[in-house]
């Protein structure tokens, strides 16, 4: 077992693998009375493709998502359903792009919480019958989000921007994916990704690291090691905008616009992900946050009626911004945000303040046992490494570097949706 | 957690030193009776106050000197709590372990500026801030409309509680913000420093220097504050009880319908029964496999969310779903059902160890959350709350027939229905 240390912090981290290909990270925090688990897979809703053994096999919109209600499942095995309510522990789950991660939080007995997990995660069962039942209950979480105005605008700007970037489909699908997925898709799938390869295994909080590096190791032998052989199919996502205006209707009081610009950092494409992301949230932060004059600006002008949201996302060659606001007088706000965006200056002084704000975020996702196992989970998904340096990231950042990068904010690749009365 | 109280002639400081955090907050609490009026001035006095002060009088000014500090927080909140409301002003920041600077004082004087030394001229609040701040609010209004949860909860409270403080609404009301002036609301924020409890509360990391500079400035800025003792002041809501159950459907354009089913708990003495009560909430729908959850959601299909939680201050436990329209009847139905299965020894005794393990993992959380720590403490100022190591004691020494016994004291009386009249996509 590695011993790694996280610079500026106090935080250390152990490493290992286990013969079957499983990743595992352990970050104890002995302050702590519980335990955070989570085991996590390298697929996600982001596979919308994906080949194995020369065959192509296209994804239900939606499937990632449904296998991991139906993988969590505690009900239908009374056995499993009597163990960890013994044990007290709350087991949860969560599917997004790049990622489906099964979670355990408990206090009491961690080896038996993660024989537990491992039991759901790498034994389920599949039955059609229950697959059939929980169609009614994902059609449900899909109507709870679509009633929400935010969450129903931001899906609309996503299908309108990208051309056939992952993120064109939602993360639970429509109505009609939900009712069409299949036991044996679900199958294929889950034998295709869910690979102790494809794997990794965070666990954060009250714990002693080499009992539980022993426990892991003996499960996993019972876990044969598998060649993990599918391959996403990366769809080449055009820079151009898909859609450039869009209007939908809904019951709103306040007419809203939601703005998605995307931006070509090719040049950029060999800095660290982090690194630009950080960049990114500087950049951001100075236009957005309430050190800019921008949000009084707008307000005084009728440009926005409550306050701003703003997003990022950075993919391969290209990041997008979106912006998602109330207003009154929508066609104003668009001209003057994109001349905001394309004019506003990030001086010295601000750079440096908002390299402190970042150091303070990122210490302070260790100040819980859930944020720090979030924390470590996301980087080793993402990257298969923690990033351990990420106050040398942070203290590297260099403000003409930054000042490139606001320069590639393209104001007229826009995606525009309206939101109308 | 190392806890110790000082009481002073008007206030009260509760310093919490724990090692577990990588904060250090301060949090000033001022508390009275409930009036509904006031719901809307501490709301609109909360945003006024966090967003900037005499020395840092424009929001940019504020959020630059915020940074400096390592990305301080200065806020200000104000909550109901059955019938008390409370306003509070803090700041949260990193502790100075973790940084270059050692910016305790700055940030203890940030945090003192901003209370007592608000962005006035001669007649009451910034106007431009004040206007800015208004707009927002009667905004904020207009867009909750659009989130049924939040329109089926406001009027289930409405009706549930009618007649009673828990029955205002918690963001205030629309036509009170509409006429305040910046005359008004400061001659308001001047009652602060008269008739409220005070209790500042105190954790994180702290070294004795730490907790005496605080005492000595805190003895200089609160010294001619009048206050009331905190016994002065207690949160539970009296009111009357309905007979008859109250059956109300109203409709709106959205796709999923929300089910609100509403029990008075009539007579249940507390002193007695309170730790079964909270266990047997969790056996009905606050815990995972609950008996809604495997009736409701997993037989049924009838939802994606369903849960029980208590209105601990007003006596009531309110079940709500999140379901499809058609199934409105049937879901009332089997939700009485589960109502009944609670009063079923069997059901409790098939689960009630369970609750007991999943009650001591949330009790243990209480050690990872510096705001239920400090909240715990600045509560039982008002509602002698037992030591969390006591009420694990207590949990343990629950019985099924407790638990039976709670479920005597339940009955129906609302079933709220916001009808989703929008059909579902791909029908």
């Amino acid at each position: 077992m590695k011993t790694l240390k996280y610079d500026g912090i106090e935080e250390v981290l152990y490493n290992f693998k286990c013969d079957n290909g499983l990743d595992v990270y352990l970050c104890p925090n002995n302050l702590s009375k519980n335990f955070f688990i989570s085991l996590g897979v390298r697929y996600g809703a982001s596979t919308t493709e994906y080949k194995k053994d020369n065959k192509k096999y296209k994804v239900t919109p939606g499937v990632a998502h449904f296998i991991e209600h139906r993988v969590l499942d505690f009900t239908k095995d009374k056995e499993a359903e009597e163990k960890v309510r013994n044990l007290g522990s709350f087991p949860n789950a969560m599917t997004n792009y790049m990622t489906t991660r099964y979670l355990m939080f408990g206090s009491l007995d961690i080896n038996e919480n993660m024989k537990v997990l491992f039991d759901r995660v790498f034994k389920p069962n599949f039955k059609a019958s229950d697959i059939e039942k929980e169609k009614g209950i994902i059609l449900e979480e899909y109507y709870m989000y679509q009633d929400d105005p935010g969450s129903a605008i931001y899906e609309t700007l996503s299908e309108a921007m990208y051309n056939k970037y992952y993120m064109k489909t939602s993360v639970l699908g429509k109505p009609n994916d939900i009712k069409s997925i299949s036991k044996e898709e679900i199958e294929r799938i889950y034998n295709d990704f869910y690979v102790p390869e494809n794997m990794y295994l965070v666990i954060t909080g009250s714990f002693n690291a080499t009992e539980v590096e022993t426990f892991v190791t003996e499960y996993m032998k019972k876990i044969k090691k598998k060649s993990f052989v599918a391959k996403t199919v990366h769809k080449k996502e055009k820079l151009n905008v898909n859609v450039s205006y869009q209007e939908k209707q809904m019951e709103v009081s306040e007419e809203k616009v939601a703005l998605g610009f995307k931006c070509d950092i090719k040049e950029f494409n060999k800095m660290h992900p982090t690194k630009t992301g950080y960049y990114l949230s500087i950049i951001l932060n100075s236009l957005f946050s309430p050190t800019s004059s921008l949000f009084e600006r707008y307000k005084e002008s009728k440009l926005i009626s409550t306050s701003f949201g703003s997003s990022r996302n950075i993919e391969g060659d290209f990041f997008d911004i979106k912006i998602i606001v109330d207003t009154e007088n929508p066609n104003e706000f668009i001209e003057n945000i994109k001349k905001d965006l394309s004019d506003f200056e990030i001086s010295k002084s601000d750079f440096e303040r908002k390299k402190k704000m970042i150091l303070s975020e990122v210490i302070l996702n260790f100040e819980n046992i859930q944020s720090a196992n979030d924390f470590i989970s996301y980087h080793v998904n993402k990257f298969k490494n923690p990033i351990l340096e990420f106050h040398t990231i942070i203290k590297e950042l260099n403000y003409e570097e930054c000042l490139k990068i606001k320069k590639l904010i393209n104001i007229d690749n826009l995606t525009i949706v309206k939101v109308i009365k | 957690v190392d806890y110790k109280k000082i009481e002073k002639n008007n206030y009260n400081i509760h310093f919490i030193n724990t090692n577990r955090f990588k904060t250090v907050t301060v949090e000033i609490n001022f508390t009275k009776d409930l009036e509904e009026n006031n719901i809307s001035y501490f709301k609109f006095l909360s945003r006024l106050m966090s967003y900037s002060n005499k020395k840092y009088n424009t929001r940019k000014k504020m959020a630059i000197k915020c940074e400096e500090l390592y990305g301080s927080s200065v806020f200000a909140s104000s909550s109901v709590i059955g019938s008390m409301e409370n306003f509070m002003m803090g700041v949260e920041f990193l502790n100075p372990l973790y940084t270059e600077e050692n910016e305790w004082k700055n940030n203890i004087d940030l945090l003192f500026s901003s209370l007592l030394e608000p962005n006035v001229d001669g007649k009451g609040f910034d106007e431009k801030i004040f206007n800015l701040i208004k707009d927002s609010l009667i905004t904020n209004f207009k867009i909750r409309e659009e989130y049924p949860s939040s329109i089926a909860y406001r009027n289930f409270e409405s009706i549930m509680f009618k007649g009673s403080p828990a029955s205002y609404d918690s963001s205030g009301k629309l036509e009170v913000i509409e006429k305040l002036t910046r005359e008004e609301l400061y001659k308001f924020y001047k009652t602060l420093f008269k008739n409220h409890a005070i209790n500042i509360m105190v954790y994180g990391k702290l070294e004795s220097e730490n907790e005496d500079f605080l005492l000595k400035t805190i003895e200089k800025k609160l010294a001619s504050f009048k206050s009331m003792p905190s016994n002065k002041f207690n949160p539970f809501v009296k009111r009357k009880l309905n007979k008859d159950v109250i059956t109300k459907i109203e409709k709106k354009n959205v796709t999923q319908s929300s089910l609100i089913m509403g029990y008075n708990i009539d007579g249940l003495d507390k002193t007695k029964l309170d730790y079964a009560l909270n266990l047997y909430n969790m056996i009905l729908g606050a815990s995972s496999n609950s008996v809604l959850f495997l009736k409701v959601r997993e037989e049924n299909s009838f939802c994606y969310t369903v849960r029980s939680s208590l209105y601990k201050y007003s006596n009531a436990l309110v079940i709500t779903a999140g379901i499809n329209k058609k199934n409105y009847e049937e879901c009332v139905r089997v939700i009485k059902e589960c109502i009944l299965l609670m009063n079923d020894p069997k059901t409790i005794e098939m689960n009630l160890k369970k609750v007991k393990k999943t009650m001591n993992t949330r009790l243990n959380d209480f050690y990872d959350s510096s705001s239920a720590i400090s909240d715990h403490y600045y509560i039982n100022e008002f509602d002698k709350e037992d030591d969390i190591e006591l009420a694990r004691k207590k949990y343990n020494e629950v019985t099924v027939e407790n638990i039976l016994e709670v479920g005597k004291y339940l009955k129906l009386s609302v079933i709220y229905f916001l009808e989703g009249t929008r059909e579902d996509e791909n029908a």
